[in-house]
């Protein structure tokens, strides 16, 4: 039954904020179009006025040119706070670029095609990747380049929106992290600095994946299912293993087939947690 | 000269007819008095006769147990060999972990002295070869787990074809456990030219979704067991988990529901086996299979109860289902490899701390009093862990004994006795 509910609202919640994201503007008409979106308020702004956080990240430059210093300290500290309340739960539940690898990846589901393995040594590179990419998120506007002509959120949500899009370097990146995420799940959100940025508060964050390892029969079934292809949820004997790349979408809870194993809390309130008997429902 | 070889061979024959026979006369003998002692033991539930009735057609009648003509049969030895994937081939997989006394006599002239009595009664029965559990089989599947039955897998595959599969020693490593995926796929391929079927999606999910609802009943039975008054005792338990090794699972399914289904209806009339506390014991270590069923049965005679058992015929094969995330053929093929490896608590993998956890759940569930831990003469790695286990449990004021046994009934006076003080403590302690 839990099952049911968490992930039914995590969908419902998903499937709201990209049409919000995307649609938002046509259905609440122009006063929307000077409220400051938190991120990717791509789509509302079209006359490229942005206030949002990710796009100051990547242009870490004008956050002073247009603004005072003062307001980029509030900026940065109020980042800081939304990170350690919601963490990585925007990419789980918000992140409309996530919504749609979860989707591909559902309808390679329903294909039965074979992804990817878990390859240990490609994971490692993916991780080291990230990095990369966030020092081009972080740094490429220094250089006089605009992050966002290649970011994919911006382009898919863009082009869901109904924006003209020109077949650029962006484009084209973004359709080949869309191939790339029908074969691995969330292959993006592996890479993404945002998310990256967003999670490195983990370890103070309001929200944890907590274990509990007598329970836990170690049968490898939460780290198959995680999109983030965290191992250490497998083999930690933590009571907390909550990781930086944790996004809390709740698929390990799903899969794991034993009472009280797994769970997300927030704080000290376990609001998901496995059992046995909602794993047999689901699978009946 | 040839005359003489023709007589000498001859003379072969005789013998080992002759041994054909005792063996037959003898195991027959002891497999009816062990399901003697089961009928015995007070508080036998009534459905409990379909379980029986297998063991018996197996090892009394000695006929496999077959529901179709031109069933192919796989014998495999070990949990570890994937059995939802031997249904999806179109075949019926047969455990042949055998506890067999009088096969255990015949192969310990065949094996080194030290080996572990399965596997002398695993050889001895092919050696004698009228056992039709095992002539039925058209192939083996030996993983390769401890050094005996490594070394068995080469003396059985004079009898009969024989496939290793590779099982890694480290479980936390994702390459080893892609090897095992990829033998694994090996023995699906030469199980397929056995029978002939290609092994699809749709099959191999149905097969997993007959295990699992083999897994729920197994479930419900094990939480019928734990039950704080009790309503089954370990030793039948025991027959009916064994049991599955020679039936056909969705039958067997059936039948357990049916069994889970008294147990149920006894628990809300109240009408439990007794209302005294017994002792609460946990049988753990190496297989205990029937008819060598003499420590489980010894513990109930003196008045002890097992209530939960961390054995591999035991409850350890069915306890965790096959968690699928991704949905594909080669998805399940992974799932069901993490099922297998890594949910298994066999200390023959290098780090098995998870066993441990095991217990402690176990011991938390089931309100266990007491552990009782089985070592058959010559099994080293379950020897290995006796040291943690006692450390762990010790500090945890729980007591645990060693208690090292053969197939054969020398030992059972000894038993008897060391069974006895140990439930006499339990019982002091209380």
């Amino acid at each position: 039954m839990k099952h049911k509910i968490f992930h039914g609202l995590r969908w419902v919640i998903m499937t709201l904020s990209l049409l919000f994201l995307a649609f938002g503007i046509r259905l609440t008409g122009k006063w929307l179009h000077t409220t400051d979106l938190p991120v990717f308020s791509c789509p509302f702004n079209t006359d490229q006025v942005i206030h949002s956080y990710c796009y100051y990240l990547s242009h870490l430059n004008k956050l002073v040119e247009y603004h005072s210093v003062k307001y980029a300290i509030t900026y940065i500290i109020i980042f800081i706070i939304l990170a350690i309340v919601f963490g990585r739960v925007f990419c789980g539940f918000i992140c409309p670029m996530g919504y749609l690898q979860d989707i591909v990846w559902k309808i390679r589901d329903i294909l039965h095609i074979e992804g990817f393995s878990r390859k240990e040594k490609f994971v490692e590179s993916i991780k080291t990747a990230r990095y990369l990419v966030l020092f081009v998120f972080l740094s490429i506007t220094f250089f006089g380049f605009d992050f966002c002509s290649i970011c994919p959120a911006s382009i898919t949500t863009q082009s869901i929106a109904g924006f003209k899009q020109v077949i650029n370097v962006g484009f084209i990146f973004g359709i080949i992290l869309m191939i790339l995420g029908f074969f691995m799940r969330r292959f993006w959100c592996n890479i993404c600095p945002l998310g990256y940025l967003v999670g490195l508060f983990y370890k103070i964050s309001l929200f944890r994946i907590k274990k509990d390892c007598t329970a836990c029969t170690k049968c490898r079934a939460c780290y198959e299912a995680c999109p983030m292809k965290i191992k250490e949820i497998y083999t930690d004997d933590d009571k907390d293993v909550t990781k930086t790349e944790c996004i809390f979408c709740g698929e390990c809870i799903k899969k794991c087939p034993e009472d009280k194993a797994l769970s997300i809390s927030i704080g000290n309130i376990k609001i998901y947690t496995s059992s046995r008997k909602d794993f047999e429902e689901y699978h009946k | 000269m040839g005359t003489k070889d023709e007589g000498n061979n001859e003379r072969e024959l005789l013998i080992h007819k002759r041994q054909q026979e005792r063996y037959l006369n003898k195991s027959r003998q002891i497999s009816a008095k062990y399901l003697n002692k089961l009928d015995e033991l007070p508080g036998i539930p009534t459905n409990l006769s379909y379980f029986k009735s297998i063991l018996y057609k197996i090892f009394v009648e000695n006929e496999i147990v077959s529901y179709k003509e031109n069933e192919i049969y796989v014998g495999i030895f070990c949990v570890l060999m994937p059995m939802e994937l031997i249904y999806a081939c179109g075949a019926r997989p047969v455990k042949l972990c055998s506890g067999d006394y009088v096969g255990f006599q015949f192969g310990d002239d065949v094996v080194p002295r030290d080996a572990c009595p399965l596997v002398k009664a695993v050889v001895g029965n092919n050696y004698i070869g009228n056992n039709n559990t095992y002539n039925a089989c058209s192939m083996y599947i030996v993983p390769v787990t401890c050094d005996c039955k490594k070394k068995m897998a080469a003396i059985i595959s004079e009898y009969k074809e024989t496939y290793i599969l590779h099982v890694p020693i480290n479980k936390k490593n994702d390459e080893t456990m892609d090897l095992y995926v990829k033998s694994l796929h090996e023995i699906v391929h030469t199980i397929e030219q056995k029978t002939g079927e290609k092994i699809t999606y749709k099959k191999l999910k149905k097969s997993v979704q007959m295990y699992r609802e083999t897994q729920r009943e197994i479930r419900r039975f094990i939480e019928l067991k734990r039950s704080l008054k009790p309503l089954i005792r370990g030793s039948h338990a025991m027959a009916v988990i064994n049991s599955i090794a020679y039936d056909d699972i969705a039958r067997y399914t059936k039948q357990l529901a049916i069994l889970n289904k008294e147990l149920e209806t006894r628990r809300d009339n109240g009408d439990y086996l007794t209302n005294k506390k017994l002792p609460r014991i946990l049988v753990t270590g190496s297989p205990i299979t029937f008819p060598n069923l003499k420590i489980p049965l010894l513990i109930e005679e003196m008045g002890g109860l097992v209530v939960a058992d961390e054995t591999c015929i035991g409850d350890r094969g069915f306890t965790d289902p096959v968690s699928v995330a991704e949905e594909s053929l080669e998805g399940y093929f992974r799932a069901i490899a993490n099922r297998y490896v890594s949910a298994c608590s066999c200390p023959v993998f290098s780090d098995n701390e998870q066993r441990i956890h095991k217990i402690k759940q176990m011991i938390i569930d089931q309100k266990v009093e007491g552990i009782i831990y089985h070592v058959l003469r010559g099994c080293l790695v379950y020897d290995y862990e006796y040291q943690i286990l006692e450390q762990v449990f010790g500090a945890m004021e729980i007591p645990i004994i060693r208690l090292e046994s053969d197939y054969n009934e020398e030992d059972i006076e000894q038993l008897r006795i060391r069974i006895e003080a140990f439930i006499e403590m339990i019982k002091f302690k209380k």
